[in-house]
């Protein structure tokens, strides 16, 4: 075998704050292969990408392109010497056009001006070359759909020339369609010479795109392996150390005498003259998860926003429990019994710089015991702080800890907690566990399970199709601001049939969506 | 308030409005260039202040009126590399260090006259010179047209020189494309290898010249002194209108030019036996409603049509 | 879990939270006092004499002590105006103009007073000066909450408007008549704040003032509404999401601090002057930002850097008649270095950075 294209040795990386991401790491990725890194969120993935991209550096070990010995000295030269990557958050700026977005950073020049008309050319040429024709270079990033945005960034890397491309979850935003339609563009990419980086937890994907995977587990390496030599079984056991256990049907009960707790009716939005929300009409009963599936972008975002009040209002009803909601500011609606895991936890779901407690009552602390007419009672908040920190064991040292300090899944352990805290009658779960790792994910299902199973009535939205199909008990699909389908059951339903809902090829009769609401 | 109306179309007016705009177009730039690339400059007050203060106090000890105005602008961008230093290196906020620098030249300035001149108030005891006058042959032989451009100090001509090429480099060539990229989505810059700091540093290198300059002129042009608070925050105004304009020159420069208007208009309005004080607030009434103004279309913007 | 065992076990360090700050701060204050020293060594004849007077004069006696309390009391309150500000991240500057403001309307209350008995007299201007700042700093609340508006710019633009305003009104009512200048009529014998040190300018000012600071810090840690002033301050969003109305808070907010800088203003002018005669801004509402900053908006920590500014200002102004360098404007060099320095999230974190891992050297 030749001399592999990127190296990686004994690379170690620990943070000021003692953590250690990557210990150790040994890889080799072969010019012209699909290489797989596979490992459960927060294993150190993302961590070992941003050392190779000069983002990070490494606190020992050595990095070898090409057989050369490297040290970038920052993402400037991984990008001159031929490294691309694509990031799970895109890199993209809405207001500028997608030709700019490709050449910021190295513009093709007219004397000492910016060469607009070759840039625009020189874009849809790389394009072309690419079989990326549906893209419109002159085009602005914001009217694009997420899947052309993936694309954006690719020929980004690939109009600097990029040899290896990283690729970090790429996926995650996209439809099961999407999903092979940028496979069969890598596997391309391959033929042409390039080496793909392929970042990825899920192995369904890994096993069908990858030439071979390494595995990472809290920051170790675990081997690497031709693809075509190891089962999933194996992999899984390797990237988590354990059998994993997703059959949550076990785990529910019937709610008796279940009465409707959400009535959605003929919800409407309209964004500047666009509509992202057109006559959104279901329901759901005491004890019933209801999932929401959908590429993301096709109005899921506004309906919870205008279901929870972050948005104001404009047509049609909710009721919760008979009572309508729909014009509430959003203290009324939470005192209705609505609560709401946000899908940006960072920005919506907590203020990093308060401590756990103030954080955790940060919906209830109006109420006795937890404050009086105008003072609030510390003590008591404290009291409360600590009880739900054990209740859903949120690793910390106290509650007085500030949430800054804590890991992504334990931060969104105190979003679920407080959440909870309130014994909601409708909880609406925004992608609750988006980007967490595995333990608090399937700890964060159990919870939503667990208060499916006392009768609340759960509105759970996620762009992981794993997720909406194992936990709901109902399903709907959205598809430009409209639902689309309605399964009354996902016994027997595969993703790929979703997908076609999902992507607009096929859309149900209006009498079998009508079933999605009880009335 | 015939006569009023009657000066306001001369072309005395226009000069005027000219000899008041060009500080304030300094500043607006100033304002402009720092937050097209996302790091606030807020302290343009005080480095007018510091440079106008320092361009006297060079020129005067030097007896060059050049080496006082260098000295004033490395002042400027020396105040500039402060915010840079403070808020990349060490991570405090722009706005703060922005405010505590402002604060600082509107003490230090005044102890500083003291103990080179002996007062508090003005440094009019200090031999200070002046920036030269540029009378453009021919052209100032020209009726009303000379008048115009003819026979401005240097720094005005400067300003526009300025002003265009700052238009030119940001809507025009590849560095303007990235320092917009800065200001808007700055991990989204880095990611493609744009050296961000290094791109907010030129920036704010400028925005301290810029300010600056606009300091120097109203110490070495009309006048050939410094008097405690002779910017009257026109630092701010520069601010104000680099708000109002958001990352669009044009609008910036329009609504410094407006100010410009409404201030020469003040400066005739006082004259006339309406109170002073009263009178004086008006520019600032006009920024204030403009602000307001805009605040209130963002507002409905970002709202959408709701009902 | 480990790691938590291990935090436990560890003795005292200079890199443990608590300590760590006073080491910064420490840090700071022997920076900025060096640099003006430096400064000092530059422009004085005699460098370390200045300096040492500078630092120690206001011990000298009890009069030049209690000079530093009288310059105290406005910072004080200027500062609890700002950090309410700042704690909600509304980089409000209008303490400035509402000083002045607030202080011509409670004139009128103090040259005439309403009902001739001292104490009720002083209650009233006070009040109306508190009333006249929150009103007015209602606007720009009004402004940024309903239309999120650019409030620091606002009140900059404010403080202009108000003081020519003021102005207006100092010499179109309150100007005796036939006098030239800027003042008003002097202030009634009764309104004029009640001296409790013999023999210095103390008034029962400073008690409000410290009143005050406790009433802040309750206000902030002790009541509902200081919880979502905080969470509101931290992340707007977060708080909006939770349910807290921002409209209402800003507004509150806005009264509140308008309301104490309005005191402050009375206060002042009720101790210190005979008549208003202010024809510039004070000056004071700025000097406020830099309590807050310096005191992390903590209404203790701001009242520490009042007394430590005030300090060194009185310092300096009382050395002004015999030193020819020394002046209370030269403090601006240290009150920047302190500012910088103290709001530096990075400042000495390196070293930290170095010494932790040192510390943890063995795993």
């Amino acid at each position: 075998m030749s001399e592999p294209i990127l190296k990686l040795e004994k690379i170690t990386k620990i943070y000021p704050n003692g953590v250690v991401a990557n210990k150790d790491i040994d890889i080799e990725f072969e010019k012209g292969e699909i290489h797989a890194i596979c490992g459960e969120n927060g294993a150190g993935k993302s961590t070992l990408m941003k050392i190779i991209f000069a983002i990070e550096n490494a606190t020992s070990g050595q990095i070898y392109y090409k057989g050369q010995p490297v040290h970038f000295s920052g993402s400037m030269e991984a990008i001159s010497n031929g490294i691309g990557m694509v990031h799970q958050h895109f890199m993209l700026i809405p207001s500028f056009t997608v030709a700019q977005s490709i050449i910021l950073g190295d513009e093709p020049k007219k004397g000492m001006f910016l060469d607009n008309a070759t840039a625009i050319e020189k874009t849809r040429e790389l394009a072309h070359k690419y079989n990326f024709d549906d893209i419109d270079v002159t085009a602005k990033i914001a009217n694009l759909t997420v899947s052309e945005k993936q694309k954006v960034e690719i020929l980004k890397t690939l109009y600097r020339d990029a040899e290896v491309i990283i690729l970090d979850e790429p996926t995650a935003v996209l439809t099961p369609q999407e999903t092979d339609e940028l496979f069969n563009q890598l596997r391309q990419f391959k033929q042409m010479g390039h080496t793909i980086v392929f970042i990825s937890h899920k192995l369904n994907e890994v096993m069908d795109i990858s030439d071979r995977i390494t595995v990472i587990r809290n920051g170790h390496t675990y081997g690497t392996y031709q693809t075509a030599d190891v089962t999933m079984e194996q992999l899984t056991e390797l990237i988590i150390g354990r059998k994993l256990d997703t059959d949550f049907d076990a785990l529910k009960h019937p709610v008796e005498n279940a009465k409707v707790l959400l009535d959605v009716k003929n919800l409407s939005y309209k964004d500047g003259g666009v509509t992202k929300l057109e006559d959104i009409t279901f329901s759901i009963k005491a004890g019933e998860i209801l999932g929401v599936a959908g590429v993301q972008g096709n109005g899921q975002e506004e309906m919870v926003r205008d279901i929870t009040g972050l948005i104001p209002h404009q047509s049609g009803t909710v009721k919760i429990d008979g009572t309508d909601i729909s014009s509430m500011t959003i203290k009324k609606k939470r005192d209705s019994g609505l609560s709401y895991i946000p899908e940006d936890r960072m920005e919506d779901g907590c203020t990093v710089k308060e401590s756990i407690a103030d954080n955790i009552v940060s919906t209830f602390y109006q109420k006795p015991p937890l404050s009086g007419k105008f003072f609030i009672h510390n003590r008591e908040i404290l009291k409360k702080g600590r009880e739900l920190v054990e209740r859903f064991s949120v690793k910390a040292t106290s509650e007085k800890d500030k949430v800054g300090s804590l890991s992504g899944g334990n931060i969104q352990k105190v979003v679920v907690a407080r959440e909870w805290a309130t014994d909601p009658k409708v909880m609406v779960a925004e992608q609750p566990t988006r980007g967490i790792d595995i333990g608090s994910a399937s700890y964060i299902h159990e919870q939503l399970i667990d208060m499916r199973n006392n009768g609340a009535a759960i509105l759970l939205v996620s762009a992981d199709l794993n997720e909406v199909m194992s936990l709901s008990d109902r399903l709907i699909v959205m598809y430009e601001g409209r639902i689309v389908a309605y399964f009354p059951s996902l016994k027997g339903v595969s993703e790929s049939e979703l997908g076609l809902y999902m992507l607009g090829v096929q859309k149900m009769d209006p009498s079998v969506i009508k079933e999605a609401s009880y009335e | 308030m015939d006569g009023i109306l009657g000066s306001i179309f001369s072309i005395d007016f226009l000069v005027v409005v000219i000899r008041v705009g060009v500080p304030l177009v300094f500043a607006s730039l100033a304002a402009y260039v720092a937050s097209l690339v996302g790091l606030s400059n807020i302290a343009i007050e005080g480095i007018m202040i510091m440079s106008a203060l320092s361009g006297v106090l060079i020129s005067a000890f030097t007896g060059s009126a050049w080496i006082g105005f260098f000295g004033a602008a490395a002042i400027g961008i020396f105040m500039a590399l402060v915010i840079v230093f403070f808020s990349m290196r060490l991570k405090a906020d722009p706005i703060m260090i922005g405010i505590a620098l402002n604060l600082f030249a509107t003490d230090f300035s005044v102890w500083l006259m003291l103990i080179t001149t002996g007062t508090k108030g003005m440094t009019g005891s200090l031999p200070s010179k002046v920036l030269p006058t540029v009378h453009i042959p021919f052209i100032e032989d020209i009726p009303i047209l000379g008048q115009l451009i003819s026979g401005h100090y240097l720094l005005t001509y400067v300003c526009v020189a300025i002003a265009i090429i700052i238009w030119i480099v940001v809507y025009k060539t590849p560095f303007g494309l990235r320092m917009k990229a800065c200001g808007l989505d700055a991990t989204a810059a880095e990611s493609v290898g744009i050296k961000v700091n290094k791109v907010r540093l030129i920036a704010l290198i400028l925005s301290g010249f810029l300010a600056a300059c606009g300091g120097a002129y109203l110490s070495m042009g009309y006048l050939s002194f410094y008097s405690d608070n002779m910017t009257a925050g026109r630092g701010w105004i520069g601010i104000a209108a680099a708000a109002v304009g958001g990352g669009n020159l044009g609008i910036v420069l329009l609504t410094t030019v407006g100010f410009a208007i409404a201030q020469a208009i003040v400066n005739m309005l006082i004259l006339t036996s309406l109170p002073t004080d009263l009178v004086n607030t008006i520019p600032y009434i006009c920024v204030l409603i403009g602000l307001v103004a805009l605040s209130i279309r963002e507002y409905h913007a970002r709202r959408g049509k709701v009902k | 879990m480990s790691e938590n065992a291990a935090v436990k076990q560890k003795k005292f360090s200079w890199t443990d939270e608590v300590p760590f700050e006073i080491l910064r701060l420490f840090t700071a204050i022997v920076v900025a006092l060096l640099i003006s020293f430096l400064v000092l060594c530059f422009v004085s004849d005699n460098p370390v004499n200045d300096f040492v007077s500078l630092l120690t004069y206001p011990f000298k006696s009890p009069f030049y002590f209690s000079y530093v309390l009288v310059k105290m009391i406005p910072l004080v309150f200027a500062g609890l105006a700002t950090l309410l500000y700042f704690r909600a991240s509304l980089f409000n500057l209008g303490t400035e103009g509402v000083f002045y403001i607030s202080g011509v309307f409670m004139t009128f209350f103090a040259v005439n007073p309403l009902t001739g008995i001292g104490i009720i007299d002083q209650i009233i201007c006070i009040a109306v000066a508190a009333l006249a700042g929150g009103l007015i700093s209602l606007l720009p609340g009004f402004l940024k909450a309903k239309w999120n508006a650019d409030v620091m710019v606002i009140s900059l633009m404010m403080n202009n408007i108000l003081f020519g305003v003021g102005l207006w009104i100092v010499r179109t009512f309150l100007q005796p008549a036939g006098v030239s200048g800027n003042s008003s009529e002097y202030f009634a014998d009764s309104v004029r704040l009640t001296r409790i040190w013999t023999g210095t300018q103390v008034t029962t000012g400073i008690i409000i003032a410290l009143v005050m600071v406790a009433l802040v810090w309750v206000l902030l840690y002790k009541t509902k509404l200081g919880y979502q002033l905080r969470m509101t301050g931290s992340n707007a969003r977060f708080a909006a999401y939770s349910g807290m109305s921002a409209f209402g808070l800003m507004l509150l907010i806005h009264f509140i601090s308008g309301a104490i800088a309005g005191m402050g203003s009375a206060v002042e002018l009720l101790g210190n002057y005979q008549r208003f005669s202010w024809s510039t801004l004070p000056g004071l509402g700025f000097t406020g930002a830099l309590m807050a900053m310096m005191g992390k908006n903590n209404p203790i920590g701001a009242t520490i850097a009042a007394f430590g500014i005030s300090y060194l200002r009185a310092s300096a102004q009382l050395l002004a008649n015999t030193s020819p360098v020394i002046d209370v404007k030269m403090i601006s060099i240290v009150e920047v270095i302190l500012t910088l320095l103290i709001s530096s999230q990075y400042f000495l974190r390196s070293w930290r950075n170095k010494q932790m891992i040192k510390e943890k050297g063995g795993e």
